[in-house]
């Protein structure tokens, strides 16, 4: 049985993630690599925490936000993954040979809940939204105290979004995974088969960025002199 | 012996240096917030204005003067977060300067933070989201990948000497140096700029080296051919769709050959 002991503070780290990545604090802790490892330490087991996280993190090495538009929650994603990782792997006694089986329905649920949860915020976002015209009224007519009111009212609407949504995600993830590790198909192998095949997505994402067509010389130079260190080394 | 004082000085409590601010909290911690109230009437308008609410307040001294800062500063307002912080520091001496030395007119004020704003918008968005942050987080996930710890770490210690060396360090540039400030922002990034574009270019032609050398050794030709397919189906649904669909597609589609090789 997953504990309350576990869920809020894993709930909370997410909470205050989703702070980071939607206002504009950008201390970026909210980036996967940072919060599968804040989620491992409050769990207790970093450097799964950390595997979890990098591989979310490296599916989406070249995808960047423009201001506003962000359109999966990378930080939920990182922690759910993370948390159901490391869960799992406490309740299996850290069993690794179907380490890669139950980090690929961590990695599931996490990009999952990233996307679905996307589009619950923008939903909600957009109804919310029409209580600013009223405030900027309020704010013109020299009643300035409502933008501190607001502001506030921002920080705590994001902190709770991402609290909740980890408060439901967690259980349901957790006794999903731990059902299908129990039937008799099991996928073996170490999560090492997962940072051999999910990397070549991050770098079709890399390839992607438009600054390597004008860069092709230090692009080719760092391919030619990583490849001759890894060869000949 | 160098004199530092913790006290209230004006706009709100803050550290002075030898009697001169310079820290002061109450427009620091604001400068985090700037994105917050961000809408589609204002953009983030209402965040410019709540940032430099205290000193609008300070030197408004009263309720009509305050109406004034009103009307020329809550209205459209749209740039890079963390470069506007310069803006904020240049607005703030310009409006101090309008005030005590009177050499400038709204006016003027009003064309600088319009053209500053453009101007910021496009090279901040360009160097945080398009050079630095994959640059860093690629460096990151490298060390990750040969199960090193500290990967993570040397990415917030990467990224955020930039952020808050624009973030904070702007501010006090724009403050000190008014709608100079340009120059030198634009200076500085000019020379960190060109270094990182190239940086970036050469770290993601190591992680491709890195992925595809790892991928021969473990499954030769095959898992390489595979790694080669998922690249190309990636970039070709990204271009034609969408990041989260190409990267949720090309995940289900490596679990899937996943499953196929353990069947086999």
């Amino acid at each position: 049985m997953l504990g309350l002991g576990f869920i809020i503070p894993v709930s909370l780290l997410g909470g205050a993630l989703c702070v980071d990545f939607r206002t504009s604090l950008r201390l970026m802790l909210s980036q996967p690599i940072c919060g599968g490892l804040l989620t491992g330490l409050i769990l207790g087991e970093p450097f799964n925490g950390l595997l979890a996280g990098t591989l979310i993190q490296i599916m989406f090495l070249g995808n960047f936000f423009v201001r506003g538009a962000k359109t999966l929650d990378l930080p939920i994603a990182g922690v759910i993954s993370a948390a159901l990782f490391v869960l799992v792997d406490i309740k299996l006694a850290g069993d690794v040979s179907i380490a890669a089986m139950v980090m690929i329905w961590a990695l599931s649920f996490g990009l999952l809940a990233g996307w679905f949860g996307y589009f619950i915020y923008r939903t909600l976002f957009f109804k919310l939204s029409g209580a600013v015209e009223p405030i900027i009224k309020k704010a013109m007519e020299g009643k300035l105290w409502y933008l501190s009111l607001l502001n506030f009212f921002m920080v705590a609407f994001n902190f709770l979004y991402g609290f909740v949504v980890l408060m439901v995600v967690l259980p349901v993830g957790y006794k999903t995974i731990l059902y299908f590790v129990s039937t008799s198909w099991r996928l073996t192998g170490s999560v090492e088969l997962l940072y051999i095949f999910l990397p070549f997505i991050g770098v079709g994402s890399l390839l992607r960025i438009q600054i390597l067509k004008s860069q092709g010389f230090w692009f080719i130079s760092g391919f030619l002199i990583s490849a001759m260190v890894l060869v000949f080394m | 012996m160098v004199y530092i004082r913790f006290s209230y000085f004006g706009y709100g409590f803050g550290f002075y240096v030898e009697g001169v601010a310079i820290i002061n909290l109450n427009i620091i911690w604001r400068l985090f917030l700037l994105q917050n109230l961000r809408n589609e009437r204002l953009s983030d308008g209402l965040g410019f204005f709540f940032v430099l609410l205290p000193v609008f307040k300070k030197l408004s001294r009263g309720n009509d003067r305050m109406k004034d800062y009103i009307r020329r500063h809550l209205n459209y307002y749209n740039s890079n977060p963390i470069f506007s912080s310069c803006i904020i520091g240049a607005v703030q001496n310009m409006e101090e300067r309008k005030e005590d030395v009177k050499d400038i007119d709204v006016e003027y004020i009003r064309s600088i933070k319009d053209t500053l704003s453009s101007v910021m918008a496009a090279r901040g968005d360009y160097f945080f989201e398009v050079i630095l942050l994959p640059l860093t987080l690629t460096i990151a996930c490298i060390f990750t990948i040969y199960g090193l710890y500290f990967g993570p770490i040397i990415f917030l210690i990467f990224y955020n000497y930039y952020h808050f060396k624009f973030r904070v360090g702007g501010y006090y540039k724009g403050l000190n140096l008014g709608e100079n400030v340009v120059n030198l922002i634009l200076g500085q990034y000019l020379r960190i700029g060109r270094f990182m574009t190239a940086a970036v270019a050469f770290v993601a032609g190591v992680f491709t080296s890195i992925v595809f050398i790892r991928g021969y050794v473990f499954g030769g030709f095959r898992v390489v051919g595979w790694g080669f397919l998922l690249v190309a189906g990636v970039i070709w649904l990204r271009r034609k769709y969408s990041v989260r669909l190409s990267v949720i597609l090309g995940f289900f589609a490596t679990v899937l050959l996943i499953v196929i090789r353990q069947m086999r």
